[in-house]
């Protein structure tokens, strides 16, 4: 019994790895048939793929697309695992709330960091694209999540990356929130200056940022 | 026209160098040889020029000839020798075909991916074409064709949304990518009527409208690395060469697929001079279908500053064009950089340029975009340290050249006398 599980845990992993969401969906199918252990089917598959994938990336083996498609095969995944792992008390590294700013429509780097975290073990409430700066607020003081990440790709909407940290600190939230900053106009000086105390280059760093903010490993 | 680009070729070749240079015979100089100092061109600068003029985006992003005139007067605000003054390129055949729209008072208009046009491979048979002359914002399109002819005194040129951003546009970049692996045959079949029932009759209407005879696609989703260069090869090639044959055949010399050459490498320990080589050459591939070892060197929209420069500029060393000589280049500065600065950097910056490209000629220098917020200071100081670096003769030692911090007047001010 414990070798179909691991075979079919090994099938799940390489499908998300190897960017295939079809056979993620199908894969995590046998393996739920196979196993009511949900967690481990998130820790031997889902998260090891993707941090595998992860260095990939680094190493200039995977592009752009290897990533989405993974992040493809990981979200067909969790659809099918998350409505279980809901039922149990699954403890998380920490919430995350993340969202794109005001007037802006592009969520790919956003979604990309949101499916990273989860993969890791972060619990994440993405707020979406052409996010009000009152959301963001609302949203820190309703949930109370350890970390907001916040991502803008238009230097037009940019700006309101600041007005949003600053609408947190008018609202007397700041000291209570870390605050991480991404999106392809951005830069590590830009969120510094912003007010932030991270900046994301991409998922893969975005993640390793959250987690030493968080003094998490 | 025809008389710059011929003073500019007498120039630049070393047959006659008298006289001032315009923008354009600047360019051709300097592409041929060398000009007074090397040619500046730009293309995405209308954020930073809309909030320069503080124009607003209600206006900007809907008047053609408000648009041209603002890119245009803050290009000459800050000596800029041609600017490419389009806006919003990757939305106007989305808008038109139906594309949901986010349209904001302060930023440019944008395609709202939550809802993609094509949900699912049965909505592309719902889309009516061919693109209308009224349909969407075309109307603005064609308005900024004219006017750019008419401001510049050249040809007429239309610029569109080449086929592989287009298809992000239309069916957003995750569902694309999935298409082109799980589902290639919808994908070619979309790809297809991109360029047979989209580009092909809109490069017609607009060539109808304002006599533009060349087109040029612009295709940032198909730069390395948003696509590998397997699937620029399989994907983003074939139907640029599919739109130049079938655009031909109407007298229109479309150019897609040029973004392909462009390395947007933003990881600095990722920077591979290999990769970079072989962009050049697919985008040599793309435009013209000649299959070449070598390409023309773009610096384009990657994080130029913290690259080897000095492996770029043995690569235009050891690949010279037999009788031709050094291959012209288009030297850059990253967005985000210019708009970062600090002055002193981009001095730096631009004087190491100047020392390792313009020294040997043939060297451009081009702002691929410059963001909203940049500072005029930070614009103003990359041009007038090109100028003041890159003045011909080059002197021998460029540390012996003094930099004064460029004196400028405020747009506004300036904008009134002209």
């Amino acid at each position: 019994m414990s070798g179909v599980v691991l075979s079919a845990l090994e099938k799940l992993k390489k499908c998300i790895k190897e960017g295939d969401p079809d056979g993620a969906k199908a894969e995590t199918e046998k393996a739920l048939e196979e196993t009511e252990d949900v967690s481990k089917i998130v820790k031997e598959a889902l998260v090891p793929a993707i941090m595998e994938a992860g260095e990939l990336w680094k190493k200039n083996i995977y592009f752009l697309p290897d990533l989405v498609m993974c992040a493809e095969a990981f979200k067909e995944s969790m659809a099918l695992l998350e409505p279980k792992l809901s039922q149990k008390k699954v403890k998380s590294l920490g919430r995350v709330v993340i969202g794109v700013v005001s007037g802006d429509m592009h969520d790919l780097g956003k979604t990309l960091v949101a499916v990273w975290l989860r993969s890791t073990g972060f619990e994440v409430i993405d707020l979406g694209v052409d996010v009000p700066i009152e959301t963001f607020v609302e949203k820190v003081k309703e949930l109370k999540p350890a970390v907001v990440g916040i991502s803008a790709y238009m230097s037009t909407s940019m700006i309101f990356i600041k007005d949003v940290i600053e609408a947190i600190r008018k609202a007397g939230l700041r000291k209570k929130v870390k605050i991480i900053v991404g999106g392809v106009t951005t830069t590590e000086k830009f969120a510094f200056d912003a007010g932030a105390d991270a900046w994301g280059r991409d998922a893969v760093d975005a993640v390793e940022k959250v987690k030493a903010l968080l003094g998490v490993s | 026209m025809i008389a710059s680009i011929v003073k500019g070729a007498l120039y630049g070749l070393g047959v006659r160098r008298k006289g001032t240079l315009d923008g354009l015979s600047r360019v051709v100089a300097s592409a041929l040889g060398h000009a007074d100092y090397p040619s500046v061109v730009s293309a995405q600068i209308h954020e930073h020029a809309m909030t320069v003029a503080k124009v607003p985006a209600k206006k900007f992003f809907f008047d053609g000839k408000t648009a041209v005139e603002t890119i245009y007067w803050v290009s000459k605000w800050y000596g800029i020798d041609i600017p490419m003054s389009f806006t919003d390129v990757y939305n106007y055949e989305a808008e038109a075909l139906g594309a949901k729209m986010i349209y904001s008072g302060h930023s440019m208009p944008t395609i709202d991916f939550r809802e993609p046009l094509i949900k699912k491979a049965e909505d592309l048979d719902k889309i009516k074409t061919p693109i209308k002359a009224d349909w969407g914002r075309i109307p603005y399109v064609i308005d900024q064709i004219r006017w750019n002819a008419k401001i510049s005194g050249s040809a007429p040129i239309a610029i569109f949304c080449s086929p592989f951003s287009l298809a992000v546009g239309l069916r957003s970049y995750p569902a694309l990518i999935r298409d082109m692996r799980s589902r290639p045959e919808f994908a070619h079949k979309l790809f297809t009527w991109i360029v047979d029932e989209v580009h092909v009759p809109y490069l017609q209407l607009l060539k109808k409208e304002t006599g533009a005879k060349i087109a040029m696609g612009a295709d940032a989703w198909a730069c390395y690395p948003n696509l590998s260069l397997d699937m620029i090869d399989k994907w983003v090639v074939p139907y640029a060469k599919r739109l130049r044959k079938a655009c031909a055949k109407k007298g229109i010399i479309a150019l897609a697929g040029a973004a392909a050459g462009d390395y947007c490498e933003e990881d600095p320990e990722k920077f591979d001079i290999e990769i970079m080589k072989k962009c050049w050459s697919m985008a040599v591939r793309a435009i013209s279908g000649i299959d070449l070892n070598i390409g023309m060197p773009l610096m384009g929209m990657g994080r130029t500053q913290d690259w080897s420069l000095e492996a770029l500029r043995e690569y235009r060393h050891k690949n010279k064009i037999p009788i031709f000589g050094l291959l012209p280049t288009i030297t850059n500065i990253n967005a985000r950089f210019i708009r970062e600065g600090p002055p002193e950097k981009i001095v730096d910056y631009v004087k190491r340029l100047v020392d390792l490209f313009a020294r040997d000629g043939r060297m451009l220098f081009m702002f691929v975009q410059i963001p909203a917020l940049t500072p005029p200071e930070h614009v103003h100081t990359a041009i007038a340290a090109l100028k003041t670096y890159g003045r011909y003769p080059i002197a021998e030692n460029l540390d012996t050249v003094t930099f004064e911090k460029p004196v400028f007047e405020p747009f506004e001010e300036w904008v009134k006398k002209q």
